[in-house]
């Protein structure tokens, strides 16, 4: 019986081999519709075959039926002011991520960003929000998704680059009926995060990264100087009120320091109503992490079992992660601790259909009009 | 985002959110469901099935106008329009209905009274009334009694009420009272309203209801209570309740100050501010007291709204008021109310669902017309405090002469009693506007009044039912046959 | 002096808070800080007067608007005369001291104005009830501790 769970984060470790005409962008979608952004990697054991008209991944003398998730073809396309949807948008099939007002810190030491799809280089000349819908509507014509994710990169200010991100969110809203998440610095102020949902945003990401307080600060010496270590917590603490449940995120890497700080970090951000999201990066060749780390699944697997366990116990929602090709998600971690969470796939699959889309933005939207009350002084 | 707009997240659970948000139209749901399954029953008994519909539609109105879920003039319409929906009665009979001349005769007192108002005439009669007090405290709250009963014989309670605050929070501010300080602010906003509810029993013109009893009483049985006779009916009430009413203020309370020169400089200062009457107001004034003549004289025929009308002409004839400030003075809501009052009150004497009702009532008690009488009045003083006084009235009066009429109960007597027992609830600030208004000054707080005005409904009962005993008979109105 | 350290006193026109203000002045001279004194108008009563007015007593607009002006300028008289009097006590006492006079939601204003001044406390009094008759009557203080992003102290009157 082949461990999908294990088939993913095997893939991020070594990639699959070049796939002639794929180019070096692509998602596998694996049984019970588990989403793998896969590099080529030509010492891969992992290969793509055409069957037919199929796919299979065949590896290790066994093979798994697989679905390619191409690169869309608007991507090329351009809006009718001249920006190309590629250059503003990463769809990640369901997910479509983007760093609309500068790079993340990733992209910004010159790599790109497999997440964010900030880019090493500068995206484009400036667009506007209006532009930015447009590729949005493109992108969505041709590759439906549920959710938009919006990064701010990293930012000083006391909002937490929710300021620079909030006209966007409305006019998201305006026009378009799509989930939306950020993935801002914690803001100063609580009400900041009021200020987010209100805008229209239906989860949020305060990513502490490194969830020890003095490797956090010693990994993001500039994070910390620009915002507390604690504050990430205040303010997950804060959001949890506020979101919907399971709405609130925040990423832990691996790798960047030990599990067991690892685990520590799943236990208080479950605790605080927080679902982790473990992001496993195999080290980029230059990076920070392989100063630190050579991965071993050994190590990982565990991690991930405990996190299923920990948002089992904590009966904390997985439904606001969407399958994330980059990431193993909590409810992936299911095929490490023997759990089925029948109810919990069921749900992530009706949400990935035309019916279930509506349903959650609807749904979310009628949220928002009963708690959000907007006073004018 | 602007700037000036503020964010708040309800964060209570979401069931609580929707039904907090929504208990409106589930309780409007709710009802047209139990209306819907009431419609599929049988009627009962003795109950025409015509009559068990109008019951139907009296009890949604009942229900409406004392929840207040919709404003009380649009359940006046729904009174007007469900009995033809339900085919109960037909359109052209309730329409007809509502254009009772009782609905012609509180239009245009309210006119006149509007016209008193936008004028100045009316404040000046207030100030008037008022100076002359000198440092006598408790005789200037005498004065404010007088005034304020004085002018709610003549124009509605709650305009009187809200007329007079303002000179009550000067005469206040003139004395350097501080809310909550001192017994004697209370004094000041208690004689004021009090002075209203006791005034606006006197007649026919203090407020809406006193003409609507009349109405319902004369549609449903031929009767009349004419313009002098109500008047003279309720005068040793309105004397008896004013002196309880005093009595109570100066000896419950204490009278806490020495002297209210202050006040009574203030006052004069302001009488002298207000210079000679404009050619409006003495317009008005004429115009009024020929209506008042006339209503005495001619009240039978042509009757109380043609005079009445033929007034608010005269007003327009001479420039008195413009059609500008009526609109602004006058709330035309009460047509609606009063006209959707009438209409469902002869829908439920035309269909029997009245006389049924009053069976029924007749049964639960026993069959004594004294007990009746009592609990009648009781009832009428108690759902006054917390509901609209015209609610009470348009709800109990038909009710009341049905079941009076087989016990030999006067029908007079009875509309009387109701009228007057739900213009004295006075305990609560939501009972009266008049109330409401003095609350606000800030200078009592509930509890402060509740014991005496409870005492005062005691007095205002009893006063009511020696005025039957005794009073009443004189002018040919008895209570029991 | 710390004068970063503001301490918000929240008082209202249609009661009296003589503990609440005591305390207040206790505590800025504590936590050395400024006083500021906020005096909320409530429009509820004035507009359920006029509503009443005019939906039960069917008395024109005009009349009703004028009533609400009186009560509200009434109001405003002796917040202005309420805030004084506590400036003048801080004075007395050397506090630094402000007076913050607004309309409308007692809820609202204070959290806003908590926020503008960014309040390191917020002391407001309570008339004393039970827990039930909170849960009845609901209860502005509660909303107020919930939605507040500092301390908030509590005083029963």
């Amino acid at each position: 019986m082949i461990n999908i769970g294990l088939v993913k984060l095997d893939l991020f470790l070594h990639g699959v081999q070049p796939v002639s005409g794929w180019g070096k962008d692509f998602i596998l979608v694996l049984p019970e519709n588990t989403w793998v952004a896969v590099s080529p990697n030509e010492d891969s054991p992992y290969r793509v075959k055409k069957v037919g008209s199929d796919y299979r991944l065949e590896f290790h003398e066994q093979h798994l039926p697989v679905k390619p998730i191409l690169p869309p073809s608007v991507n090329q396309q351009t809006t009718s002011s001249g920006h190309r949807v590629g250059d503003l948008l990463h769809s990640h099939g369901g997910f479509i991520a983007a760093a609309p007002r500068g790079p993340c810190r990733f992209a910004k030491s010159g790599f790109d960003c497999k997440y964010c799809g900030s880019r090493g280089e500068p995206v484009t000349a400036h667009f506007t929000n209006e532009d930015f819908v447009d590729a949005l509507r493109l992108l969505l014509q041709e590759t439906p998704a549920e959710i938009i994710h919006l990064s701010s990169g990293f930012v000083e200010t006391e909002d937490g680059g929710m300021e620079q991100l909030e006209s966007l969110v409305r006019e998201i809203r305006k026009h378009l009926n799509i989930l939306i998440s950020v993935d801002v610095m914690p803001p100063a102020e609580n009400h900041w995060i009021d200020r987010t949902y209100a805008a229209g945003v239906d989860m949020v990401y305060y990513d502490l990264d490194v969830f020890d307080p003095v490797l956090f600060a010693a990994t993001y010496p500039e994070k910390k100087q620009a915002i507390r270590h604690e504050r990430y917590l205040e303010a997950l603490q804060y959001a949890v009120k506020i979101f919907p449940g399971g709405a609130v995120t925040s990423h832990l890497v691996l790798g960047l320091e030990p599990l067991a700080s690892t685990i520590k970090g799943i236990d208080v951000l479950t605790d605080l109503g927080v679902v982790p999201l473990i992001t496993f990066f195999p080290p980029h060749a230059a990076g920070l992490l392989a100063e630190r780390w050579k991965p071993d699944l050994k190590e990982i697997i565990p991690i991930y079992a405990y996190l299923y366990e920990k948002i089992s116990e904590k009966k904390l929602s997985t439904n606001w992660i969407r399958q994330i090709d980059v990431v193993l998600t909590p409810l992936e971690g299911r095929h490490f601790a023997g759990g089925k969470s029948r109810w919990q796939v069921a749900m992530k699959n009706f949400y990935h259909t035309s019916v279930g889309r509506k349903a959650a933005y609807g749904w979310s939207a009628l949220r928002r009009k009963l708690r959000v009350k907007e006073v004018k002084d | 985002m602007a700037d000036t707009t503020r964010i708040l997240i309800d964060t209570r659970p979401l069931p609580v959110i929707l039904l907090s948000k929504s208990y409106r139209y589930l309780v409007f749901a709710l009802l047209i469901a139990v209306v819907s399954y009431l419609f599929t029953l049988s009627p009962p008994e003795g109950l025409s099935p015509q009559g068990y519909r109008a019951l139907i539609v009296f009890g949604l109105c009942v229900f409406l106008w004392v929840t207040q879920m919709l404003p009380l003039a649009i359940t006046g319409l729904l009174a007007i329009v469900a009995p033809p929906v339900f085919g109960v009665l037909p359109a052209k009979d309730t329409f007809a209905l509502f254009g009772h001349e009782t609905v012609f005769f509180i239009l245009g007192v309210f006119i006149m009274a509007a016209a008193m108002m936008k004028s100045g005439l009316s404040t000046r009669v207030a100030l008037k009334l008022l100076r002359g007090a000198g440092s006598s405290p408790k005789k200037l709250l005498f004065q404010i009694m007088v005034a304020a009963t004085l002018l709610s014989f003549v124009m509605s309670e709650h305009a009187v009420a809200a007329m007079l605050f303002p000179i009550a929070l000067e005469i206040s501010r003139a004395l350097e009272f501080v809310p909550y300080g001192g017994s004697y602010g209370r004094l000041l906003f208690l004689s004021m309203a009090w002075g209203c509810i006791v005034g606006g029993i006197g007649t026919l013109l203090g407020s809406g209801r006193a003409p609507l009893s009349v109405g319902i009483l004369y549609q449903m049985t031929g009767e009349q209570i004419g313009f002098v006779q109500w008047s003279l009916a309720t005068l040793p009430v309105v004397i008896m309740t004013f002196t309880a009413a005093y009595f109570m203020i100066t000896r419950y309370f204490s009278v806490d100050v020495q002297s209210v020169a202050e006040a009574d400089r203030i006052l004069s200062e302001k009488n002298r501010l207000q210079g000679k009457p404009s050619a409006s107001e003495w317009f008005i004034t004429v115009i009024f007291f020929l209506t008042v003549v006339a209503w005495m004289k001619f009240g039978t025929k042509p009757g109380l709204a043609v005079i009445s009308i033929l007034s608010v002409v005269a007003l327009f004839v001479f420039k008195a008021v413009r059609w500008k400030d009526l609109e602004e003075y006058v709330n035309w809501g009460v047509f609606l109310m009063y006209g959707g009052a009438l209409c469902l009150s002869s829908v439920m004497d035309k269909t029997g669902a009245g006389p049924y009702l009053a069976t029924q009532v007749i049964q639960g008690v026993g069959g004594n017309p004294l007990m009746v009488v009592i609990i009648f009045t009781l009832v009428a003083l108690v759902l006054t405090e917390a509901i609209s006084n015209s609610a009470v009235v348009a709800i109990m009066t038909p009710v009341a002469i049905s079941v009076c009429i087989p016990l030999g109960i006067d029908p007079k007597g009875i509309t009387l009693l109701i009228a007057l027992a739900s213009g004295l609830g006075n305990a609560l600030p939501m009972s009266t506007p008049a109330m409401a208004i003095a609350f606000s000054a800030g200078y009592f707080k509930l509890k402060d009044t509740l014991v005496p005005a409870l005492l005062m409904s005691f007095f205002s009962v009893l006063a009511l039912l020696l005025a039957g005993k005794f009073w009443w008979p004189v002018l040919g109105i008895h209570i029991l046959k | 002096m710390n004068n970063d350290r503001n301490i918000l006193l929240v008082i209202s026109t249609t009661r009296e808070s003589p503990r609440t203000i005591a305390y207040a002045l206790r505590r800025a001279q504590e936590l050395k800080g400024k006083l500021v004194a906020l005096c909320v108008i409530d429009t509820a009563l004035p507009n359920s007067i006029v509503d009443q007015l005019s939906d039960s007593g069917f008395v024109g607009d005009k009349p009703g608007e004028e009533i609400y002006d009186e009560i509200m300028e009434e109001y405003q008289h002796r917040g202005e005369k309420k805030l004084a009097e506590i400036v003048e006590a801080a004075r007395r006492n050397t506090i630094p001291a402000k007076g913050v006079l607004k309309k409308g939601d007692l809820v609202e204003e204070c959290l806003k104005v908590a926020r503008e001044e960014k309040a390191a406390v917020v002391i407001v009094g309570r008339k004393k009830m039970s827990k039930l008759s909170q849960f009845i009557f609901g209860s502005p203080i509660r909303k107020i501790e919930k939605n507040s992003q500092c301390p908030v102290e509590v005083i029963e009157e």
